[in-house]
């Protein structure tokens, strides 16, 4: 039994070794950041998105959703209100940090009614169907920060970079 | 000595009704025959599919007996532990009569024999049910209390490396991004507390990946190896369920419940999920994570059986993103006919349950039938959709669908045809919108056809056209056909040896539509298309079979990729799968994808049942991915037979890990 025992050990120790040994250099590791300052959706339907209605702007870079916190949703950091020209705007000061490679995003009503109120990579005003937004992060470093802006066409949403 | 395992004399005196029965037959001591039986009378074709052909569609064929029941013996040994389902038509079957179960991860069951439970006579049968014999032994099926506790444990480790760089993706290596270790546990509890009343619990102490050195995309170290080591000593010695189950040392996955014969009682949390529920054509309740759990309501069987007609009802509180929210169901079935009415509701309120009704802002109301007549099968599902917040719309806020099949003689023709409507606004709070309701604002023709011209070949097709209802003057009309083949070679080769294919297209009518995200320009793309072929015995005594999969993915706006993965079977539910792939660059595509390409992935995997049967002969497997992965975290996870996640997955990307499983 006692063999046994090493042998398990051996194997999984041996594969974090390789892991390890395989390299830990950072010439592929050479990204250095991009700054978010701005989050901004215009053209938003008044039904069911009415001015007032406070949406809360989430992301993943891997590591889980921050909505996956529920103080995501009473944070301002990353909550506005619809105004009545139907934009919604966020802005982050200082800017948001993006180190991964890229971000997955979504926008969702902080009242939590988001299977009638999330605005995902294409589609606004429906259930959670569809995928979420998803952006290359530019490595254009902290120094050029960026805004993230959406436009809604009936039920579509096109996001871009500016 | 055969022994009968489950005993379906209620389903034997209710002609019609389906019928299950797994049989074993000890042949000396060490090896026995299992026969599964199983009864359809409408079923053109039925395999029994499962641990014993490692899940392979579409499992071990069934044949006809002499009693018109599908019919199919395997050979296995007295220590084999065999979860399996029935599968037909895409349909995977649970045995309601098999002699134990087991959450198969999906939010349903897998039928579970374990043979010497069985041939020592400590599995029940069908509770209260008379001692059979059977070739003159008599076998005691009936006991006052079972219990018994299982685990599922997995620990292993997982190195993911980059490939190419993150920012200049001209630049090559292999450098790692993360290493780490792996570790889930399940405990599973079950069986009958006193006559009339079984329970379960069904939990995952911890399902985590724990990195201990990891970079991020810019070269950062966190974290380092000294920081996770002295992190995993003290964690595992002080504390190890909070180490491995997170900041909150809860289970993240509970379910048990109770069942008498008048009710069913069902509760859990985290990533538990109650079975799905798909009385007629869709989902209304899928079996997704229950993270802020529920509570089931369910008749008992004394309840559900009123002489022919079989009654389900279900009612069941729950909570979803913080809010209160409700489902339930009435479904009653007599022979092959079925009526369903669910109802689902969400609240505003997170706590005020008397408040539940005040502040509800969206209901769904399902009703489907389903039956036959003269020889033709008709399916019908209908949803209307109330949102407190908007006035009532009938064509925005509802969905319908109505399908109608027919099968002739020896599947001479099998062919099914379907129209579906879906309001902009038609939604299920619980369902599957995406194969149930549809995309919201379109209507869509489906049908599906097959045919076998001979004994040893199927030809099929299914296809689709669906409308974008606003957009009629545009023709926005998308269609999409999915035609195959499945060719028994058998007769040509003297082994079991099977060739299936198929190819899937789209082609777009929309006024100057293209698909030219998808890479084409043109209106048709011929997106994905595949081959498998299996071939039994290629080496006898060394390999059981091999699998064969050729696939091309064609999606992709600038890459294409083509896999080719062989699955070669090991006595013993062990495999060695070997994979290759080329990924080739559109001539559309930017120069900087070119040179960026990582034009060959490559991938070894495998598993193998360790030879210790002190730890119940665990399972080891593993694998080393570049540039592709066909795997998933386990055996290969193809889609159809090209690798899933499209051209763009794992590329840039590489993978070393292994775990070990074991179960008692």
């Amino acid at each position: 039994m006692k063999s046994k025992t090493h042998f398990l050990a051996g194997w999984a120790t041996l594969l974090l070794t390789l892991g390890l040994l395989t390299s830990c250099d950072h010439v592929l590791h050479n990204g250095t950041s991009m700054a978010i300052s701005q989050v901004k959706l215009i053209g938003l339907p008044s039904s069911p998105y009415a001015a007032g209605t406070s949406m809360v702007f989430s992301y993943n870079t891997g590591n889980g959703w921050i909505h996956d916190q529920d103080s995501t949703f009473t944070d301002a950091k990353y909550s506005a209100k619809v105004l009545a020209d139907g934009s919604w705007t966020l802005n982050f000061s200082p800017a948001l940090l993006l180190t991964a490679s890229q971000l997955q995003y979504l926008l969702i009503d902080a009242g939590k009614n988001w299977n009638t109120m999330k605005i995902t990579k294409k589609i606004s005003g429906q259930s959670g169907i569809g995928d979420d937004g998803l952006m290359d992060n530019l490595w254009s470093g902290a120094s050029a920060p960026t805004s993230l802006v959406g436009t809604v066409s009936g039920s579509d949403v096109t996001w871009v970079w500016q | 000595m055969i022994r009968r395992a489950s005993l379906t004399t209620l389903c034997l005196l209710m002609a019609g009704l389906l019928f299950a029965e797994v049989r074993i037959k000890d042949l000396d001591g060490t090896n026995v025959e299992i026969t599964f039986t199983y009864k359809d009378d409408k079923a053109s074709e039925m395999g029994v599919i499962g641990s014993l052909d490692n899940w392979t569609v579409p499992g071990e064929a069934m044949e006809k007996n002499a009693d018109g029941l599908w019919e199919k013996t395997i050979k296995a040994l007295a220590t084999d532990e065999i979860q399996y389902k029935f599968y037909s038509k895409g349909s995977w079957i649970f045995d309601e009569k098999s002699p134990d179960k087991k959450d198969d991860g999906y939010g349903a069951f897998n039928g579970l024999i374990v043979v010497a439970d069985i041939l020592s006579g400590v599995t029940p049968a069908v509770p209260g049910a008379a001692p059979v014999t059977v070739a003159g032994v008599a076998v005691v099926n009936t006991y006052p209390s079972k219990l018994s506790f299982g685990m599922t444990a997995v620990v292993g480790s997982k190195t993911t490396f980059a490939t190419q760089g993150m920012v200049d993706k001209t630049v090559k290596g292999l450098e790692t991004d993360t290493t780490g270790l792996y570790g889930r546990m399940t405990w599973n509890f079950n069986g009958t507390l006193m006559p009339g009343m079984t329970v379960f619990f069904n939990g995952t102490a911890f399902d985590k990946y724990v990195p201990l050195w990891q970079q991020d995309s810019t070269g950062l170290v966190s974290p380092t190896l000294d920081q996770s080591v002295a992190a995993l000593v003290s964690g595992l010695l002080a504390n190890p369920i909070n180490y491995l189950g997170g900041a909150n040392p809860s289970l993240t996955s509970l379910k048990t419940g109770i069942e008498t014969p008048l009710l069913k009682i069902e509760t859990g949390t985290g990533q538990a999920a109650p079975t799905k529920h798909n009385p007629v054509l869709w989902d209304t309740l899928t079996s997704t994570n229950a993270n802020d759990g529920y509570l089931r309501f369910d008749l008992g069987s004394d309840l559900r059986k009123w002489g022919p007609l079989t009654l389900d009802a279900n009612l069941t509180p729950n909570r979803i993103q913080g809010n209160l929210a409700a489902f339930g169901w009435i479904t009653a079935n007599v022979e092959s006919s079925t009526v369903d009415f669910t109802y689902a509701a969400k609240s505003a309120t997170s706590t005020d349950v008397a408040a539940f009704f005040d502040k509800v802002y969206a209901q769904d109301f399902a009703a489907g039938v389903k039956s036959s007549l003269f020889g033709i099968d008709l399916w019908a599902q209908g949803l209307v959709n109330v949102f407190s917040e908007s006035p009532f719309d009938p064509l925005t806020q509802s969905a319908g669908e109505v399908k109608l099949g027919w099968n002739g003689p020896k599947d001479i023709l099998d062919v099914s045809a379907a129209y579906r409507y879906t309001g902009t606004m038609a939604t299920m709070i619980f369902g599957n919108n995406n194969d149930g309701t549809g995309t919201q604002g379109t209507q869509r023709v489906a049908v599906t056809l097959f045919s076998k011209p001979l004994d040893n070949l199927k030809l099929g097709v299914d296809g689709n056209g669906v409308l974008t209802t606003a957009k009629l003057a545009q023709n926005a009309v998308e269609f999409y056909a999915k035609p195959y083949l499945e060719l028994q070679l058998a007769p040509y080769l003297g082994k079991t040896a099977t060739l299936n294919a198929y190819a899937k297209m789209n082609y777009n009518l929309t006024d100057g539509a293209t698909y030219v995200e998808k890479g084409s320009a043109g209106p048709f793309i011929l997106g994905e298309g595949g081959a498998k072929f299996w071939f039994a015995d290629p080496i006898p005594g060394v390999f059981t079979g091999v699998d064969t999969f050729l696939g091309v993915n064609n999606w992709d706006k600038t890459k294409v990729f083509t896999s080719l993965v062989t699955s070669w079977k090991l006595p013993g539910n062990g495999e060695i799968d070997v994979g290759t792939g080329l990924r080739t660059v559109r001539d559309t595509a930017a120069a900087s994808v070119s040179t960026a390409n990582n034009a060959v992935g490559f991938a070894l995997g495998g598993s193998l049942k360790l030879p210790f049967p002190e730890l119940k002969s665990p399972l080891l497997y593993g694998a080393f991915t570049w540039n592709m992965d066909p795997f998933g975290e386990g055996y290969y996870s193809l889609s159809d037979y090209i690798t899933s996640g499209g051209a763009a997955q794992s590329d840039g990307k590489s993978q070393l890990r292994a775990f070990l499983k074991w179960e008692f």
